[in-house]
């Protein structure tokens, strides 16, 4: 380890996100807390699997704890935060950088929920009672967002977003698709970004963007070459967003949380993917960004059984460890416990004295996909049938334009097929969507190209109220020729 | 008891009755601030304070006067041939500025008239000629003695001038007027006026003089519920006629515009509205997208839209446009953004070389294209409008407008190098307002400034669908913001008592989906939006006397019979619900003008001001012409009586309305 070095690596992170407007925490130098622009991190025991894969288990690693470590003090060594608690990780520091909220458990074999700490004073106190919660991180508004289990039309819990008010009352699901939702950041512009799975392959995850309330959820990025999501990403000052990404074909172990170390521009996430820690041996498991120019990633090189911090500078490639590596540990999950600027809050549209929300298609038979790729592309697109995780919703012809417009029961998990005039079905179904209480979704058609903006061109269909669903004579189950895949396993 | 006691014990009887007095003006004092400003705001939580409103806002009283100040806000850029010199002109200053670029201060400050907005210079670099937007005419200036030698007649609301090459005549766009002036600086006369499509903005010609191009800010006339197509008008400067007429489909606000070194392309600043899709979403384009705008004259005059904003960051109001000499970037600065867009043109030609029409479709609502041919976003002070470049193409001037400021690029290294600062001095309460007004980042992800929408607080003639009332109902059209002080309630509805709650977090909530604006931003805002003067009247005579058809039409406005001497009943007469000096009663009426898709039949009541300007009319734009309120949109005198006017009385009574309203002293910003 290179302290003195390092010790001025600290400085200039220092300076650079002060630079950026940012008041350092005035904490205590004494005892377990943090002091200004502290490293804090998640330490996993040996022979647990450390936080990030597909498997449920890895989201609750026995005996994990949540430690801090100061450049500027490395003598101190580093400095347990959570020893009041049986197992810990997650850490996230509120924008004021002075809580932090980490997933604890209190009592080996007790529920995992989300608690809060105060930096200065080293108090802790519950933030929500549900069970099984974890990856919390502070909201605009004070509140939290948090991923915990849940049954939506599934028979086994999943992990959905939940969010809970800055009094941590009354936490309410945000996510409603039959998929794994972890791992949630807050983006400057108010967003959250985290990572969904879907049930049947683990491999099959995406990376999705959705304001704090539920609603405007869509694909921020995924790797069509099967890269898997895991942790949570991070924007840099530069307004990129940096992550970690594997692949089965990667990793020998199929459930290791490691991989490549992933930058995609905010402005074009879907197409300006770049594997920063190309020509680098070894496996990236967390990062954080320090500036522009600098990460400080948790690493294991290929010589070690051990993931450790380092310092990452992606022009150079040059990685330097922050501090002596514990073979008894892995060093995971790191953050910079330092204020930084709030999130954007806004406005909800959602309406929860509803129970409904709304969608409307410019034009259902847009597809930005090739002809050779559209299936059943020279067939008319009569209508088009909207499915629930049990049965059919109704089916809504399509207007002359090719638009539709519909009114469909709230935070519910639908899919869209297209149908020619026969009723077969000619694309589809879509992905899981889902509308929020007096959401009102647009899209411009099946297949659209996510970069596309629409033509501006009046829909026919909203000249009239929407078409309510389900309707009459719907909800009949599924005739198995379509339908959702991953439903009621 | 003495006298004197009584008096002693009467002493604390007297005080106590007078602090229940006051207690019993101040608390309902107290109470009824508090609910006023509730009422104003919409919010229960607003801050009682009276200072903005009343105080800061009111820019002719005392302490306003002593609180405001004058900024010269630079607006237009011309380099002397020699590289030594910047000519500016100052918006709201009234005057050229001649800036010394070795010294990097202003030398001299030459007044011109009001609101000067364009500048040329001659070949021989003696004269520059400033357009006058309210001045109605442009400004000969000698450079030499440092003032103006003269002042050309044109038409209305002059804005962007191009010389001819041998700098014997200058070609303005009228904005107002719909026209091009065509002076003969020989004899000083406008020797033509041209037809223009609707609000003609600048002007460029072709280095060869065969050419002149002139842009057009608004949609030609649309009909109800058509997508906006802005005209790029372009002159044949031989027969010094309009030879085409090319259309922008799908944009407008088509404002700056430059030509590559060999005059294959037109490039121009353009904004593709999406004003006929429910308004539920800004993020991907659905609101409003920025980009340039390209005739290739090699093909036969192909007209290409390309946007210059990405899927997740946008650009907002691209104003001027400057290609380097060598022809291969073009600078756009983009005014609601604070940021220059640097754009490599050979990545464009790349892009284009052999690519199906069906493509270009595409490419212009492919916000991931930009990737390709935005090479640089280089950021700015506030506002930045006009761009010059040096004559050796080594440095880019920008005028950053609400910073009174000139930055300086280096166009190699593609960044600020410099700044000159014109004067800028402290920010005032409502040139904050005025920043906040024209700043995309109170919107997601800068998709839109108030700017956009009602650009020079002026509108943009378009209707739009916004959501919170349900979507596809309720089509409302889009008005002006000069001269609302006065005419509160406001929306269409009535709905909101004043411009502080039209404002406020539910603007937030249903238009820029972000962070409200903070309670002392909406203030300045509020307070920058009330001091938007209407333009000066173009209708009306320098003697504010009324012409004899504008007293004919006075008298159809005021009559109380109808031709047939049958009384018209009060309810139905023009000047029951439009009386002066605004010309409304700030009550909603049914004058049987509600659609098949609204949920309202009465709607405000809206001033008579610069009518000839407001078009399209209506609640919801469905006239495209004041004539179409009677001959299409009233059949039943539901909105006055006026079937039996004959069709000259008709034309009188619009003449007459066309001369409401305006000022003598525009405080357009």
């Amino acid at each position: 380890m290179r302290i003195d070095r390092l010790r001025g690596r600290g400085v200039v992170a220092g300076a650079v996100l002060a630079s950026l407007g940012i008041a350092g925490v005035l904490a205590s130098r004494t005892g377990a807390r943090p002091a200004s622009g502290v490293i804090v991190f998640t330490q996993v025991p040996a022979g647990v699997a450390a936080p990030g894969g597909p498997d449920l288990s890895q989201r609750y690693p026995t005996g994990s704890r949540i430690v801090s470590y100061d450049p500027l003090e490395p003598e101190v060594g580093v400095r347990v935060l959570t020893e009041d608690f049986h197992s810990a990780r997650a850490p996230a520091v509120s924008p004021d950088g002075s809580r932090m909220a980490f997933s604890g458990q209190k009592q080996g074999g007790g529920p995992w929920q989300i608690w809060e700490l105060e930096l200065e004073r080293g108090r802790s106190r519950l933030l929500t009672p549900t069970e099984g919660a974890t990856d919390p991180a502070y909201l605009a508004d004070g509140g939290i967002v948090f991923s915990a289990p849940a049954a939506h039309g599934t028979a086994e819990p999943r992990h959905a977003l939940f969010t809970a008010a800055p009094d941590a009352a009354d936490p309410r699901p945000i996510t409603f698709h039959p998929a794994e939702d972890s791992s949630p950041t807050v983006l400057l512009d108010g967003r959250l970004l985290f990572v969904t799975r879907g049930f049947a392959a683990s491999t099959e995850s995406r990376r999705m963007t959705m304001r704090a309330d539920g609603t405007a959820a869509e694909l921020f990025y995924e790797n069509r070459d099967g890269g898997r999501q895991t942790g949570r990403a991070r924007e840099t000052p530069d307004d990129r967003v940096v992550f970690v990404e594997s692949s089965a074909r990667e990793n020998a172990d199929p459930v290791a949380p490691g991989g490549r170390l992933i930058a995609v521009s905010g402005r074009r996430p879907l197409h300006s993917r770049i594997d920063l820690g190309s020509g680098i041996e070894g496996e990236f498991h967390s990062v954080v960004p320090l500036s522009s120019d600098e990460l400080l990633v948790s690493y294991r090189p290929p010589d070690r059984a051990r993931y450790g911090l380092y310092a990452f500078e992606p022009l150079t490639g040059r990685l330097d460890p922050l501090l002596d590596p514990d073979p008894g540990y892995d060093a995971t999950e790191p953050i910079v416990a330092i204020a930084r600027p709030a999130p954007k809050r806004f406005e909800s549209v959602v309406d929860l004295q509803r129970d409904t929300g709304e969608l409307y298609c410019l034009d259902a038979d847009h597809s930005d996909l090739p002809a050779d790729r559209q299936p059943g592309s020279s067939a008319s697109i009569a209508s088009v049938r909207i499915l629930s995780a049990t049965g059919i919703l109704g089916e809504v012809p399509l207007e002359a334009d090719g638009s539709f417009y519909i009114e469909l029961p709230a935070d519910s998990p639908v899919r869209l097929e297209t149908l020619d005039g026969a009723g077969r079905v000619v694309r589809g179904p879509s992905s899981w969507i889902w509308v929020r209480p007096n959401e009102r979704r647009g899209c411009i058609g099946c297949h659209e190209d996510r970069e596309l903006a629409p033509e501006n061109r009046a829909p026919l269909a909203v000249e009239k109220p929407p078409v309510t669903l389900p309707s009459v004579a719907s909800e009949a189950p599924s005739d198995g020729t379509h339908g959702p895949d991953e439903v009621g396993r | 008891m003495s006298v004197e006691g009584h008096r002693r014990r009467r002493w604390p009887l007297l005080a106590g009755a007078a602090f229940l007095a006051g207690l019993m003006v101040a608390i309902p004092g107290y109470r009824h601030s508090v609910e006023h400003v509730r009422h104003i705001s919409g919010s229960e939580s607003a801050s009682l304070n009276c200072v903005p409103c009343h105080v800061l806002s009111k820019q002719d009283g005392p302490i306003g006067r002593l609180l405001n100040r004058e900024y010269l806000s630079p607006l237009d850029i011309a380099v002397a041939d020699d590289g030594s010199r910047l000519y500016v002109t100052a918006e709201e200053g009234d005057v050229l500025l001649a800036v010394d670029l070795r010294e990097k201060r202003v030398a001299s400050s030459i007044p011109v008239g009001r609101r000067p907005h364009s500048v040329v210079l001659s070949p021989d670099g003696r004269a520059a000629y400033v357009s006058n937007r309210w001045s109605n005419s442009v400004s000969i200036v000698d450079l030499r003695a440092g003032e103006v030698t003269g002042e050309l007649p044109v038409g209305t609301g002059p804005s962007g001038l191009a010389l001819t090459p041998d700098g014997s005549a200058l070609y303005v766009a009228n904005t107002v007027s719909n026209d091009i002036s065509l002076l003969d600086l020989t004899s000083g006369r406008e020797r033509k006026r041209l037809p223009a499509g609707n609000a003609p903005y600048a002007v460029s010609m072709a280095r060869d003089g065969e050419a002149v191009y002139v842009t057009n800010r608004l949609s030609s006339q649309l009909a109800f519920r058509e997508p906006p197509a802005a005209e790029l008008t372009v002159v044949d400067a031989g027969s010094e006629r309009v030879g085409a007429r090319l259309t922008f489909q799908s944009a407008h606000l088509i404002e700056g515009i430059d030509l590559t070194p060999g005059g294959h392309w037109a490039v121009v600043t353009l904004v593709r509205p999406k004003n006929l899709i429910p308004a539920t979403q800004i993020g991907r384009g659905w609101m409003l997208t920025f980009g340039l705008g390209i005739v290739d004259r090699a093909q036969g005059g192909r007209v290409i839209q390309l946007p210059l904003d990405d899927v997740n960051a946008f650009y907002a109001d691209p104003y001027d446009v400057v290609v380097t000499p060598n022809g291969e970037l073009a600078f756009v600065s983009h005014a609601g953004a604070d940021v220059i867009s640097a754009v490599d043109l050979q990545a464009i030609r790349e892009l284009l070389d052999g690519l199906p029409a069906d493509s270009l479709a595409v490419y212009a609502n492919h916000l991931g294209v930009s990737d390709r041919y935005v090479i640089k976003r280089i950021p700015t002070g506030a506002n930045p409008k006009g761009l010059a470049l040096a004559p050796d193409g080594r440095r880019l001037y920008v005028a950053e407008r609400l910073d009174d400021r000139i930055s300086i690029v280096d166009v190699e290294r593609l960044e600020i190098i410099d700044a000159i600062d014109l004067g800028s001095g402290r920010e005032t309460f409502l040139r904050r307002g005025q920043r906040l007004f024209h700043d995309a980042g109170h919107s997601f992800q800068g998709q839109f400034s108030c700017r956009s929408c009602h650009p020079e607080g002026h509108h943009d003639a378009l209707t739009y669908d916004l959501e919170p009332d349900g979507i596809g109902r309720n089509v409302v059209n889009n008005v002006s913001l000069r001269g609302l002080a006065e005419t509160a309630p406001y929306k269409w509805t009535g709905k909101n008592a004043s411009l502080y709650r039209q404002c406020g977090f539910r603007f937030a909530k249903w238009l820029t989906r972000t962070e409200p604006f903070s309670e002392d931003e909406l203030y300045a805002l509020v307070g920058y939006i009330l001091s938007l003067s209407p333009a000066p009247g173009r209708y009306r005579m320098p003697s504010g006397e009324l012409t004899e058809t504008q007293l004919r039409g006075r008298a159809v406005f005021e009559r109380t019979v109808t031709n047939d001497g049958d009384p018209i009943p009060p309810e139905n007469r023009c000047t029951t619900c439009h009386p002066p000096p605004l010309f409304t009663n700030k009550q909603k009426v049914d004058v049987g003008t509600s659609g098949p898709t609204d949920t309202e039949t009465e709607f405000d009541t809206p001033a008579l001001s610069n009518l000839y300007d407001h078009g399209p009319y209506l609640h919801d734009g469905r006239a495209i012409t004041l004539e179409e309120i009677w001959t299409k949109y009233s059949p039943d005198d539901t909105h006055g009586v006026a079937n039996d006017l004959t069709k000259a009385q008709l034309n009188d009574l619009i003449e007459y309305l066309k001369s409401l309203g305006g000022t003598d002293d525009s405080s357009e910003r």
